[in-house]
């Protein structure tokens, strides 16, 4: 069958992640391209002891400018990355993969093989790392109003400014005043940076590998004051989520929530080996 | 608790959970097509302040 040459520039392929041919099973998930109707389902491109997880796409929406264009559409932007998360999602229940950054196109499947057969040796390497752990990510929102309380009930240097003030009258009461604000907020912020230091020390050592996100600082207003990954082997899971509750009880009085999301693919762990 | 299975003012959280790994983490290699470095910042700029401006609506009473 000849390939209809009108069509043949217009299609794309996208590839999602890696997994290991040994016991790889094709999924029937739709594509990034389905939504749109031009895409097709995701299928394995085998090359050696190495997937690929693929699915056309369309150039008219996965080709450079068309892509580019198409990022800057939010809409657009969150169906894509949700079937890209889900497709890597499914794949990972069933089998160890290596995450691609989303946007990864081709415009013909013998690329992405040199890749397999390229990339053999490190690619494996990173599947031996990544085998029988999820990623989960922890994030730790700061209230600074309840933390600021806390602080008023427990610092020594805050009680005795706060006995000055009722003790004082007047404009000497205002300034008295003025200087426990300013204290109890430099505490706070201190604490805060203090027991989210604490928290990503305790759950990375529960785990087998972990980043620090680049989240807002512990400084702004009921802000996230840590962003944390957490590569974690399933037969730790249950430690780790001990070390986390563990965690949440201690500073849920101090107005710091810790947020669990997770299981994901491994995302964040991807190019550990190559990381400083 | 999965993130999965969360409340629609949670999924933008998680949305930006997601766009954050996807766009800045995952394995790069030389695609056809790839996205550069320059506009994955612009694009998770632009999204979290359109989902901080979706929260400030909501949240309004």
């Amino acid at each position: 069958m000849t390939a209809d040459p009108a069509d043949a520039g217009d299609r794309g392929y996208y590839v999602y992640g890696i997994v290991e041919s040994e016991g790889a099973a094709p999924e029937a998930a739709p594509g990034v391209g389905a939504g749109s109707g031009s895409g097709s389902d995701v299928f394995l491109l085998e090359h050696g002891s190495l997937c690929a997880l693929v699915s056309e796409v369309s150039l008219a929406e996965f080709g450079e400018t068309e892509l580019r264009q198409n990022l800057e559409r939010p809409a657009w932007l969150e169906e894509k990355v949700r079937v890209h998360d889900e497709v890597l999602a499914q794949a990972a229940r069933a089998a160890t993969v290596v995450p691609l950054r989303f946007g990864t196109v081709y415009r013909s499947l013998e690329p992405i093989r040199e890749l397999l057969a390229r990339e053999q040796a490190s690619l494996s390497r990173t599947l031996a790392r990544l085998r029988g752990k999820r990623e989960w990510g922890v994030k730790c929102l700061v209230d600074r109003g309840r933390l600021g309380d806390w602080v008023r009930r427990s610092d020594d240097r805050a009680a005795a400014l706060a006995a000055q003030a009722a003790a004082e009258t007047g404009g000497s009461a205002y300034f008295v005043r003025k200087r426990l604000e300013r204290h109890v907020r430099e505490r706070a912020d201190a604490e805060a940076a203090r027991l989210v230091d604490r928290a990503h020390e305790r759950l990375a050592a529960a785990a087998s590998d972990a980043v620090r996100g680049t989240g807002v600082g512990p400084g702004s207003d009921g802000g996230v004051a840590l962003s944390g990954s957490y590569l974690v082997d399933t037969a730790a899971e249950d430690a780790f989520r001990g070390a986390l509750r563990e965690l949440a009880g201690e500073y849920e009085p101090l107005g710091l929530r810790l947020e669990l999301s997770g299981p994901w693919p491994p995302y964040s762990f991807a190019v550990g080996e190559e990381r400083p | 608790m999965s993130a999965r299975d969360l409340s629609p003012a949670d999924q933008n959280v998680t949305l930006v959970e997601l766009v954050d790994r996807l766009l800045e983490r995952g394995v790069v290699i030389s695609g056809d097509v790839t996205i550069a470095v320059a506009d994955i910042d612009l694009i998770e700029l632009r999204l979290r302040a359109l989902l901080s401006a979706v929260e400030t609506t909501e949240r309004r009473p």
